[in-house]
C-alpha cells in the first residue's frame, strides 16, 4: 500500500479509538442528563476512579479481565449510592442546575482527594494485558491491538445500549420516562428506581471506559479533568441527552484530533474549543439537542 | 620534661591530621555526613517558633492539584535539611543554627500564591524563601520576597525571562538550570553522534517553543549537517500522543526531541510503546521510572536525557548519595514517596537537595543571615558538591553548572531492575550557559 | 421605617470599619481584605447576570481576563499611561466584549447559555496562551513598575502600597456594587426579575426581553472587566492560570451559592465564607480539596439556599420559639 494511504488509514484508526473511549465516558453522561437532567461533573472523576481500581484489581488477582469486570461493577454501585443518598435529595429542593452543579462538583473533589489519599499523587504502573500486546498487521499496515479491543469493546456497548434502549421492555419505559415521568408514575411504574438504574449503567460504563483507558492512557489524580472536559464538550455539541448526538460528536472530534495533528497542527489547541464554540453559536442546543431542559 | 611520650606525641599528631582532612574547606557540614537514617520525608516537623534558627519559606503547591509537585520538594529540600540539622546546623552568628522549614502553599494559583509570599515575609518572619514551580508563581514570589528583602531561590522554574530585565532583582538567585541551558546541553551531546535528522515535540507553551528554538540554535552550530525534519507543538495534557507519533514515524526522523514533562511525557513514553515504535526520544524528563516501567522491556533503552544532575557514579559522593538514597526510599511507606518514582536519586530529584547545601554553604561563608551579605557572597561564589562545581554568576544570579547527557542503559548492574543513566557525559558550563540577559544594569 | 434607619446605621458602622481598618490590620490581613473585595465585585457581577436574568455564566473569567488583559497590555506597551485610563480601557474593553456576544447570547437560555459561555471562555484562554507574542504565554505579564493612579496636578496614588491600594480598590468596589445595587432598583432592572420568572409575559406586556438581557449582559461583563483590573493591580502578574482559567469562573458561582442564591449580597458573603474555609483548611490539613468538597455537599444538602438561607431560617425558627414561649407564659397565667 503507499504509505501516505496507509497513514492516512492509521491517523483515521487513532481518531476512532480515541473518539470511541470518549464516546464510553460521554454516553453515560449524556444519559444521565437525558433522564434525570443532571450535569454530572463527578462523572469523569467515576472514570478516574474505575482506572485507580483497575489497577488495585490487577494488583490482587493479576488479571485484566477480572478488573474489567470488577473495577466498573464498583464504580456503577458507587453512582447507585450517589443518586440515592445525594443526587435524589437535593433534586426534592427544586433549585436547578446550580445546586446539582455545586453537589457533583463537591463529589468530584472529594473523590479525587480520596484517590490521592489511597494511591498517592504520581501515576500508577498499568500495563497493557500480554494477550492485547502487540501489533496487528494487515496490508501493510502495523497497528496496535489494544487499541483495536477498545474500538471493538466500545462497539459492543453501543450495541448493547441500542439493543436494550430500542429493543426490549425496559428500555420503552426508560425513554417515556425521560419524556414524561409524572405520567410513567401514573402508569404504577417506579420512576425513582428507573432513574436509579440509569444512573447506575451510565456509572457503569465511566467504569468501563476507565478500565479501558488504564493501559492506555496515563493514570494519575488529574486523568479526571483531562478525559473529563472532551466529555463534557462531546456532550454539549452533541446536544444535551442526545446518544447519537454524543456518538457523531465523540467521533468527530477524534477524527478532528487525529487529521487536526496531521494537517494543521499549530491550530490543534483551539481545535476543540472553536469547534464548540462555533457549533454552540450556530446551534445553540448542539447538533441532536431538543431544546432547553 | 617527660609530658608527651613518643605514643601521646603520635597521637596528638594523627589528630591534628584528621582535622586537616575534615575541614580542609573548614566548613561545619558535609553533605551525607548527618545522621540520614532517620530522615523520613512524611514525618518532617519543624518548631516554627524556636529561636536562633534559619527559617526557609517553600513556596510550593502543596495542597489542590499539584500537589504532587510540592510533595517532591518537600523531599529534596527536607533531605539536605535532615542531613544538615543531624550535623548540628549552620555556623551563624558564631552560633549553629538549625534550618527549620515552613511551608507556604501556592495551590498553583497566582493570587494564593502571593498570599503565601507574603505570610512567609510577614508573619512566619522567614530568612530565606524557596521556590517555585510555574513561571508566573515563580515571578510572584521574587516580587513579594524583594519588597521585603528576602532573599529568593529559585529551584525549579527554568524560564529564561525570569531573570530578565524586567523581572531580575538583587535579592533573586537561581540554582537550577534555564531552558536554554537543558537545550544547549542535548544539542552539543549530539554534536559527535551518528544520528542526524531530528524531529521536534514539545508542548505549545512558552516553555516548549523556548526549548526548541534553543536546541535548533544550537544544532546549527555544533551541527552543521544535522536536519531537522518536523516540528509540532501540542496542547498541554494531550490525551492521545498517536496521531503525533504516526506523523513523525512518516517523517523518517531517527531521533524525537521532547521538553515534555509529566503527566505529557508519560503518556507520549507508554503510547510510542503502544505504537511499536523504535525512534528514540530525548529530553530532561524522558527517564520517569513509572513510565519505563509500564512500557515493559527493554525500558526505554536508547532514550537519551538530559539533567543539571544526573549522578555519575564514577565521581566521588555520587554512588553514596545513590545509595544512600535508596536504602532510605526502601522505609518510606506513605503512598506519596513509596513509589518507584522516588527510587533513586539524580535527575530532577537531586536538583533542589544539591540547591540547598550549596545555599548553606554560602550562609556559612557569609557568617550571617543579613541578606545584603549573603547577596554580596553569593555573587561569584564557587561551591563543590558530590563532584560538580557549581558557580553564581555576579550580573544575573543564574547559577553555572555542566550539564549531564547520558543514554539510558538497560540492563545495568547498577539499578535494580530499571533503566537508568550509566554512561553520563558532561557537557561544560561554558558551552551551555547562555550570555547574560541585556539590558541588566551590572552585565554590561 | 425603622428597619431602614437600623440597616443605614448598619451601613455607616460597616463603613467606618472599613475606614479605619488599616489602622489595626497588618499588610497581610489588609491583602486580604482586597483580594476579598475584588472577589465580591467579580461575583456580584456574576449574580447580576444569574439572579436577575437565571442566565449562569461558566465563562465569566473571560471578561474577568479580557479586562486584566487590555489593562496589562495597555501599560505594557504604551509608554507613560497612567492607571486611570488603563483601568477605563480595561473595563471598557471587558463590556466591549460582551457587547459582542450578545447577538449570540441572547437568544439561548438555560443551560445551554452555560455552555456557550464555557466554551467562549476556554477558547479565550488557548487563544491567549497562544498569542504568546502578546500576552506573554503561561509566563504572563509582569507589573512590577506599576504606574501611578494619578490625575496630573490633582493627586497621585502608589499602588505598591498596601494601605493606598486598600483604600483604592475598597472605594472602587463599594462604588461598583452600589451602582450595581441601584441598577437592579431601576425599571430596567425590576424588569429582569420578571424576565427570569416568566419572560413571554414581560414581552406581552410591551418590554424587549433580549434588549434587556443584552444590557444586563454588558453591565455585568464591563464591572467583571473592572474586577479583573482591579486583581491585577494587587497581584502584578496578569497569568492565563490566574485569569482565564476554568476555576476562575467556578469561584464565584461557588460564592454564590453559598451565600445565597437570589440574595444581591449572597455573593458578598459567600467569598468570605470561602476565604475563610480556604485559610482554615490551611492551617489544619493538606487536603484543603477535601475540606471544600465536603463543604459544598454540605450547603447542597443541608442549606440549599446558602447563608442567607439559614440566617432566614433561623429568624423564622426564633419567631416561632417566641410565639411559643410567649402562649405557654400566657397559658401558665391562665
Amino acid at each position: 500500500m503507499n504509505p501516505a494511504t496507509a497513514m492516512y488509514i492509521i491517523q483515521a484508526l487513532h481518531g476512532l479509538a480515541y473518539g470511541m473511549l470518549l464516546f464510553l465516558v460521554a454516553s453515560g453522561l449524556t444519559l444521565i442528563f437525558g433522564m434525570v437532567g443532571i450535569l454530572n461533573m463527578a462523572h469523569a472523576s467515576l472514570f478516574m476512579l474505575s482506572a485507580y481500581l483497575c489497577y488495585q484489581v490487577l494488583a490482587f488477582t493479576n488479571s485484566f479481565w477480572m478488573s474489567l469486570f470488577l473495577a466498573p461493577l464498583i464504580t456503577a454501585c458507587l453512582g447507585l449510592l450517589l443518586e440515592r443518598f445525594f443526587l435524589r435529595k437535593v433534586q426534592a429542593h427544586g433549585l436547578g442546575h446550580i445546586a446539582e452543579l455545586l453537589l457533583t462538583m463537591g463529589i468530584s473533589m472529594v473523590i479525587a482527594e480520596s484517590v490521592k489519599s489511597i494511591w498517592g499523587t504520581e501515576s500508577l504502573v498499568i500495563s497493557i494485558p500480554p494477550s492485547l500486546d502487540g501489533l496487528a498487521s494487515f496490508a501493510g499496515i502495523h497497528y496496535p491491538i489494544y487499541r483495536l479491543f477498545i474500538i471493538g469493546l466500545s462497539f459492543c456497548i453501543l450495541a448493547l445500549l441500542v439493543t436494550v434502549l430500542y429493543k426490549t421492555k425496559l428500555g420503552k419505559i426508560i425513554r417515556a420516562t425521560a419524556s414524561d415521568p409524572g405520567m410513567v408514575s401514573i402508569l404504577g411504574i417506579n420512576t425513582p428506581k428507573v432513574f436509579a438504574g440509569v444512573f447506575a449503567l451510565g456509572a457503569w460504563m465511566a467504569g468501563v471506559a476507565g478500565v479501558a483507558a488504564a493501559p492506555m492512557l496515563t493514570v494519575f489524580p488529574g486523568l479526571a479533568d483531562q478525559v473529563g472536559m472532551d466529555a463534557f464538550v462531546v456532550v454539549v455539541v452533541g446536544g444535551l441527552g442526545s446518544l447519537l448526538g454524543a456518538f457523531v460528536v465523540s467521533l468527530t472530534l477524534g477524527e478532528l484530533n487525529s487529521f487536526g495533528v496531521q494537517f494543521i497542527p499549530k491550530l490543534a489547541p483551539v481545535l476543540v474549543f472553536g469547534f464548540m464554540a462555533i457549533v454552540l453559536s450556530l446551534k445553540p442546543n448542539g447538533f441532536f439537542g431538543e431544546g432547553d431542559h | 620534661m617527660k609530658v608527651l611520650n613518643v605514643k601521646g606525641y603520635l597521637f596528638v599528631l594523627t589528630l591534628l591530621m584528621m582535622g586537616l582532612i575534615f575541614c580542609n574547606n573548614c566548613i561545619a557540614f558535609q553533605p551525607l555526613a548527618g545522621d540520614i537514617e532517620t530522615f523520613n520525608p512524611s514525618f518532617q516537623y519543624f518548631d516554627e517558633d524556636a529561636d536562633d534558627v534559619i527559617k526557609i519559606g517553600l513556596l510550593w503547591p502543596f495542597s489542590g492539584p499539584a500537589a504532587a509537585n510540592g510533595a517532591i520538594y518537600w523531599l529534596q529540600i527536607g533531605w539536605a535539611v535532615h542531613d544538615i540539622n543531624t550535623q548540628g546546623g549552620v555556623m551563624v552568628d558564631g552560633k549553629q543554627k538549625k534550618i527549620v522549614l515552613i511551608k507556604g502553599d501556592t495551590q498553583m494559583e497566582p493570587a494564593a500564591a502571593k498570599r503565601a509570599a507574603e505570610k512567609l515575609c510577614l508573619q512566619d518572619n522567614v530568612d530565606i524563601i524557596m521556590g517555585s514551580t510555574g513561571s508566573h508563581i515563580a515571578a510572584i514570589g521574587q516580587n513579594v520576597a524583594a519588597k521585603y528583602k528576602k532573599i529568593f531561590v529559585n529551584m525549579a522554574s527554568y524560564s529564561d525571562t525570569l531573570m530578565d530585565q524586567d523581572k531580575f532583582n538583587k535579592y533573586t538567585f537561581r540554582t537550577c538550570s534555564t531552558t536554554s541551558m537543558l537545550a544547549n546541553g542535548l544539542a552539543h551531546f549530539y554534536a559527535n553522534r551518528p544520528e542526524k535528522d531530528f524531529y521536534i515535540l514539545c508542548q505549545d507553551y512558552a516553555y516548549g517553543h523556548e526549548f526548541a528554538e534553543n536546541f535548533v540554535q544550537a544544532l546549527a552550530q555544533v551541527r552543521p549537517d544535522a536536519r531537522i525534519v518536523g516540528k509540532d507543538f501540542h496542547p498541554l495534557f494531550v490525551k492521545d500522543f498517536a496521531p503525533y507519533l504516526s506523523k513523525i514515524q512518516g517523517a523518517n526522523a531517527q531521533v524525537i526531541i521532547t521538553a515534555d514533562y509529566t503527566p505529557d511525557s508519560n503518556n507520549l513514553t507508554k503510547q510510542w510503546d503502544q505504537l511499536g515504535m523504535t525512534i528514540p526520544l530525548a529530553g530532561p524528563f524522558v527517564l520517569n521510572p513509572l513510565a519505563l516501567q509500564s512500557i515493559g522491556e527493554p525500558y526505554g533503552k536508547g532514550f537519551v536525557t538530559v539533567q543539571s544532575c544526573l549522578l555519575d557514579l564514577d565521581k566521588p559522593g555520587n554512588k553514596e548519595f545513590a545509595l544512600a538514597w535508596n536504602t532510605q526510599w526502601k522505609r518510606w511507606k506513605d503512598p506519596l514517596y513509596s513509589t518507584n518514582l522516588f527510587q533513586w536519586t539524580g535527575s530532577t530529584l537531586a536538583q533542589a537537595t544539591i540547591g540547598t547545601y550549596w545555599l548553606m554553604h554560602v550562609i556559612e561563608k557569609a557568617g550571617e543571615l543579613n541578606p545584603d551579605k549573603i547577596v554580596a557572597t553569593w555573587e561569584g561564589d564557587q561551591t563543590i558538591i558530590f563532584g560538580n562545581l557549581y558557580s553564581m554568576r555576579a550580573c544575573d544570579h543564574q547559577a553555572m553548572f555542566n550539564m549531564h547527557v547520558s543514554e539510558i542503559e538497560w540492563p545495568n548492574d547498577y539499578y535494580e531492575k530499571s533503566a537508568g543513566p550509566i554512561k553520563v557525559t558532561a557537557i561544560p558550563a561554558e558551552k551551555i550557559v547562555p550570555p547574560p540577559p541585556k539590558g541588566l544594569k551590572n552585565c554590561q | 421605617m425603622a428597619g431602614n434607619i437600623k440597616k443605614l446605621v448598619l451601613g455607616f458602622i460597616l463603613l467606618g470599619a472599613i475606614g479605619i481598618a488599616p489602622r489595626f490590620l497588618g499588610i497581610i490581613s489588609l491583602n486580604m481584605a482586597v483580594e476579598l473585595a475584588i472577589g465580591a465585585l467579580f461575583a456580584v457581577s456574576l449574580n447580576l447576570l444569574l439572579s436577575y436574568t437565571g442566565l449562569l455564566s461558566f465563562g465569566h473569567a473571560l471578561f474577568f481576563g479580557m479586562g486584566a488583559y487590555v489593562m496589562g497590555i495597555s501599560i505594557t506597551y504604551m509608554d507613560g499611561i497612567t492607571l486611570i485610563p488603563a483601568i477605563l480601557m480595561g473595563s471598557l474593553a471587558a463590556g466591549l466584549t460582551a457587547l459582542i456576544f450578545t447577538p449570540l447570547l441572547v437568544r439561548v437560555t438555560g443551560t445551554a447559555f452555560s455552555m456557550l459561555t464555557m466554551a467562549f471562555g476556554q477558547l479565550m484562554y488557548v487563544l491567549c496562551i497562544k498569542m504568546r507574542g502578546i500576552t506573554g504565554g503561561e509566563d504572563g505579564l509582569t507589573l512590577f513598575d506599576m504606574p501611578l493612579l494619578s490625575v496630573p496636578g490633582v493627586f497621585s496614588l502608589d499602588m505598591t502600597d498596601p494601605a493606598t491600594l486598600y483604600y483604592t480598590v475598597m472605594g472602587v468596589v463599594l462604588i461598583s456594587i452600589g451602582c450595581m445595587w441601584y441598577f437592579t432598583k431601576t425599571p430596567l432592572g425590576g424588569v429582569q426579575a420578571g424576565i427570569r420568572d416568566n419572560a413571554q409575559r414581560v414581552e406581552y406586556l410591551g418590554f424587549h426581553v433580549s434588549a434587556s438581557k443584552a444590557v444586563i449582559f454588558i453591565i455585568s461583563g464591563t464591572f467583571a472587566g473592572l474586577a479583573g483590573c482591579l486583581a491585577a493591580i494587587f497581584q502584578q502578574v496578569i497569568s492565563v492560570d490566574g485569569f482565564l482559567r476554568i476555576n476562575v469562573s467556578f469561584m464565584p458561582i461557588m460564592a454564590i451559592m453559598i451565600g445565597g442564591l437570589g440574595h444581591f449580597l449572597g455573593p458578598v458573603i459567600g467569598t468570605i465564607f470561602l476565604m475563610f474555609l480556604n485559610q482554615m483548611a490551611m492551617r489544619y490539613t493538606d487536603k484543603v480539596e477535601l475540606v471544600f468538597g465536603i463543604v459544598f455537599i454540605m450547603v447542597v444538602m443541608y442549606a440549599p439556599y446558602g447563608i442567607h438561607g439559614l440566617w432566614v431560617k433561623a429568624r423564622i425558627y426564633w419567631g416561632i420559639f417566641r410565639h411559643r414561649k410567649g402562649a405557654l407564659g400566657k397559658e401558665e397565667r391562665t
